[in-house]
């Protein structure tokens, strides 16, 4: 019959039972808590009219104490004393008057005779009539001995009448007390029976029911359902079959779906980029082993499940990726931005490696991320990069080779040039030369003629023979300068051709002052010829001892030229950059060493930096503006000594104070290089 | 009763033994009031003596005091010669004043020597023998002897009385409060009336005493407390008014 009932029902009906005999019990209870609660009352009551009765008595035995010592100390103190315990045992008095009026009555009776007794016996004291005083004392004793007897009483009588009460109280809790006892038992004993018949029709189908889950969770879904009655186990015994029915189904499409996802993840596994995805919380859903091989730093950590965010974090701890000048967080914060917002790709270097990152949102949340090492296809890059800007390099210097070559073809075109002229010069400046030496002579010839005439005849004026000498005179000296500055002309037009002429010239001992000396005036004369204005102080310190070296002279002179003219157009620079007081100026030396001859070309100009001397016997090189220099000056100077004769040549310079060459030649000739010139 | 007479004289005794304000009574020509003042005078003076002697009285290694009935007598009389200017033997034996004055004298040496067992009493300290209680012992010796024409008595107001036999009479407690007590009252000045007593004729005077600190002991702060009589303090402070001697001489 009970597994009819629902299980609610069933409780309802073990509750209600329960409850109804719990409700029994109270009100048994309270009845008998009221009756005692009575007799506590009463008991009180009875402890009051005791307590007044008694506090009477005390008060009364004060009164009469302090009575009585007055009577012996006469000490009004003790008059107020006795005085304050009367009016104590009259409130005692009229609280005992509300349940025993007529003793009290009788009280106070006795107890004004004794006053009146004791007070007439204290006065008699006070006026010195001991004898009487002490038969009105003996009186008051009497009537106090009343008082006493009359409390005394009422509380012998008061108190059994509260021990009879208090039996009674006892035996009446003593009774309820066992009655409760009983009913408990009973109660417990309904209580247990019910509690386990109900319990237990619950219990038993409840167990069957769990029995089978637990065989689903086990994974049986072959488990038979237990029958459905018509309650709440029923209810639960349909679900559960139906939830039986559903995990069967749920197997079949789990089955369906792993065959789909194994598809999948072999199709991505062949993927040649790092495959991953996203789940719409940025989780990591699926990934194949090449994204693992990209980061082998982070292949520990990879894994399902694993966020986005925590993907970066880790990347940051672990110090894989160049920040650059970006903090962590503005890395962090960038890479998300990107992540989610971009259907773009990125890039990145993790230590050695590049990593282009293209990344694609996917319908339903979530996103893709296709990564692809491009370590080498960026190397390559580079490379290609490098190569190029090697040739561009390239080009610009060789065009910058092509610029000088035209500029010294310039100038190889203004030496043929120059040669044509000074050798077109060189007739003409002949002649002058021939006829004013001829004329010279001519003049000679014509004094010594006007002497004889004048020995002879002296038909001439002595004035007028005065005047012809001084004019014959005049006419010589001019001649003479018209041959030395003639001569000094031809000197000048035959070095050009020496200058300019192609060749080594021949090679034979010569003075190396004279050579010295004369590049000094060729370089100083082209100089002015130049620039109009330009001066320097040219100061020479030529050792008479150095003597004579077999070499080229055509060559010697050329290099010497070099170095002189670069010294000039340093000095002449340091002095425009000093904007007046500096004296430009050059000087040459020679030393006898023996075997070797040094020559020494210093000038006070601007110096030459360390990083222009490494490289200022290159050819082309040159630190002078574009049109000015052809940058062979240095690189043929140092050809011809060092080369074309086994000499060498060296700098000492300091930047901003000076620049000295020191060219050192062996005084026998190394004759390294045959005629014919430099390539 | 030792315990009740130590109490009943230690108030008196105290404001005895102290040093008082009293103004001397102006009205010298008036024979009753003359009588009066001397007779309180005389009882100032023997209880000033006690007081003096108290130091000596209480010695507990001490037996015989010296201090016989004679004795006290004779310290009275330089005190009352000193306070009063007048000497008791130039005043006529014959006459009233002679009369009542060598009755309380006589007083004085009974009360003394009475005592002379309390007084030389060995190995007790405080023996009570107090000024307070040798006045009343002196003033109930001289009713004795001067009965029927005088009265001597030390009384207070009643709130202060410890002792009842020193409870103030009807006349006495109206006069206290009526005048003595009063704010406007001249501090020190005495009263005095002519009145009746039991259908006779007397001249009363009522002489008012007030607190020294030294009473203060005993009647001072804090209220309650209990000094050494055993009496609770009455909480007084100096300058209140403590006592009265009160004289009654019947016509």
């Amino acid at each position: 019959m009970m597994s009819q009932l629902s299980v609610r029902s069933r409780l309802i009906i073990l509750s209600g039972m329960l409850l109804c005999t719990l409700i029994f019990t109270n009100l048994f209870l309270t009845a008998k808590l009221e009756n005692n609660s009575r007799a506590v009352a009463t008991e009180t009551e009875l402890s009051e009219v005791i307590e007044s009765a008694t506090g009477a008595r005390i008060a009364f035995g004060e009164m009469r104490y302090w009575l009585a010592d007055l009577a012996v100390s006469l000490l009004t103190a003790s008059e107020r004393n006795a005085a304050a315990a009367r009016t104590r045992m009259d409130g005692y008095l009229e609280q005992l008057a509300k349940q025993k009026p007529a003793l009290v009555a009788k009280v106070r009776v006795e107890r004004a005779a004794f006053e009146q007794s004791a007070n007439d016996a204290v006065d008699k004291y006070t006026n010195d009539q001991r004898v009487l005083g002490n038969s009105l004392l003996a009186q008051a004793r009497n009537h106090s001995v009343k008082v006493d007897e009359y409390l005394t009483g009422l509380v012998d009588e008061l108190r059994g009448e509260l021990t009879a009460e208090r039996q009674r109280i006892t035996g009446e809790v003593r009774a309820a007390t066992k009655s409760t006892m009983i009913a408990d038992l009973a109660i417990l004993a309904l209580g247990v029976l019910l509690t386990f018949a109900i319990l237990r029709s619950i219990a038993i189908p409840l167990r069957e029911l769990v029995a089978t889950i637990d065989r689903l969770s086990a994974g049986d879904l072959s488990v038979s359902i237990p029958a459905a009655s018509p309650n709440e186990i029923g209810a639960m015994a349909g679900a559960l079959g139906l939830f039986r029915d559903s995990l069967r189904a749920r197997d079949r499409f789990a089955a369906e779906a792993e065959t789909q996802r194994k598809t999948i993840a072999a199709a991505i596994a062949t993927i040649s980029e790092g495959f991953v995805l996203y789940d719409s919380d940025d989780r990591i859903v699926l990934f194949n082993d090449q994204f693992r091989a990209i980061y082998p730093g982070l292949s520990d950590v990879i894994r399902r499940g694993m966020g986005f965010d925590e993907l970066l974090e880790s990347v940051i701890s672990r110090k894989l990726v160049d920040l650059g000048s970006k903090s962590p967080e503005q890395w962090i914060a960038e890479r998300k931005a990107q992540h989610q917002g971009s259907d773009d790709f990125v890039e990145y270097q993790y230590r050695e490696r590049y990593v282009r990152i293209s990344e694609r949102s996917i319908q339903g949340g979530g996103s893709v991320a296709i990564y692809t090492d491009i370590t080498e296809l960026r190397r390559r890059n580079i490379e290609l990069e490098q190569a190029r800007d090697s040739a561009e390099i390239a080009l610009r210097e060789l065009q910058t080779a092509q610029d000088r070559l035209i500029q010294s073809e310039k100038l190889a075109s203004l030496g043929q040039l120059t040669a044509g002229i000074a050798h077109e010069i060189k007739n003409p400046l002949n002649f002058v030369n021939n006829f004013s030496s001829l004329s010279t002579e001519l003049i000679d010839e014509l004094n010594d003629l006007l002497g004889s005439v004048a020995m002879d005849t002296a038909a001439i004026d002595t004035k007028v023979r005065a005047e012809m000498d001084e004019l014959t005179q005049m006419l010589k000296r001019n001649l003479e300068k018209v041959v030395k500055h003639g001569k000094r002309a031809d000197s000048i037009v035959k070095n050009m051709l020496l200058h300019s002429r192609e060749g080594v010239g021949e090679r034979r001992p010569a003075d190396i002052n004279a050579i010295v000396e004369e590049s000094l005036n060729l370089a100083y004369h082209g100089a002015r010829a130049e620039k109009s204005g330009f001066n320097i102080t040219l100061e020479r310190d030529l050792d008479p001892s150095a003597g004579i070296i077999d070499l080229y002279p055509q060559e010697i002179t050329r290099a010497l030229l070099n170095l002189i003219s670069n010294g000039f157009y340093a000095a002449n620079k340091r002095k425009e950059a000093d904007n007046g007081g500096f004296k430009p100026s050059l000087t040459a030396i020679t030393k006898n060493l023996g075997h070797m001859v040094e020559i020494r070309i210093r000038d006070n100009g601007t110096g030459i930096p360390a990083d222009v001397r490494e490289k200022m016997f290159n050819p082309f090189f040159t630190t002078k503006p574009a049109g000015e220099g052809t940058g062979l000056g240095l690189s043929l100077s140092h050809d011809i000594v060092g080369n074309q004769h086994g000499g060498k040549i060296e700098v000492d310079t300091e930047s901003g104070k000076f620049t000295e060459f020191i060219i050192t030649l062996p005084r026998a000739a190394a004759a390294k290089t045959q005629a014919g010139g430099l390539n | 009763m030792v315990r009740a007479h130590f109490k009943s004289v230690v108030f008196v005794a105290i404001l005895i033994g102290a040093t008082f304000l009293l103004r001397p009574l102006g009205a010298a020509s008036d024979d009753d009031a003359a009588i009066a003042t001397s007779l309180a005078d005389m009882l100032r003076a023997a209880r000033q003596v006690i007081s003096n002697n108290q130091v000596r009285i209480n010695d507990p290694n001490l037996g015989d005091k010296g201090l016989t009935g004679r004795v006290v007598l004779e310290q009275a009389l330089v005190i009352y010669k000193k306070n009063t200017g007048t000497d008791p033997a130039s005043i006529d034996p014959a006459s009233r004043h002679g009369r009542l004055l060598r009755a309380q004298m006589d007083a004085i040496v009974e009360a003394t020597d009475a005592n002379q067992a309390t007084i030389n009493a060995k190995g007790v300290g405080f023996k009570g023998f107090i000024p307070a209680v040798f006045a009343r012992l002196v003033n109930e010796a001289f009713e004795n002897r001067a009965k029927n024409e005088a009265q001597v008595k030390v009384t207070a107001p009643e709130q202060l009385v410890r002792n009842r036999k020193a409870r103030p009479d009807a006349w006495e407690t109206d006069v206290i409060r009526t005048k003595l007590v009063q704010p406007d009252w001249a501090r020190g000045e005495a009263y005095s009336a002519e009145t009746q007593i039991s259908g006779r004729q007397a001249f009363r005077m009522m002489m008012p005493e007030y607190y020294a600190a030294s009473c203060l002991t005993c009647h001072g702060s804090p209220k309650g407390e209990t000094d050494i009589t055993g009496y609770p303090k009455e909480g007084g402070k100096e300058g209140d008014l403590g006592a009265v001697i009160s004289v009654t001489l019947l016509k």
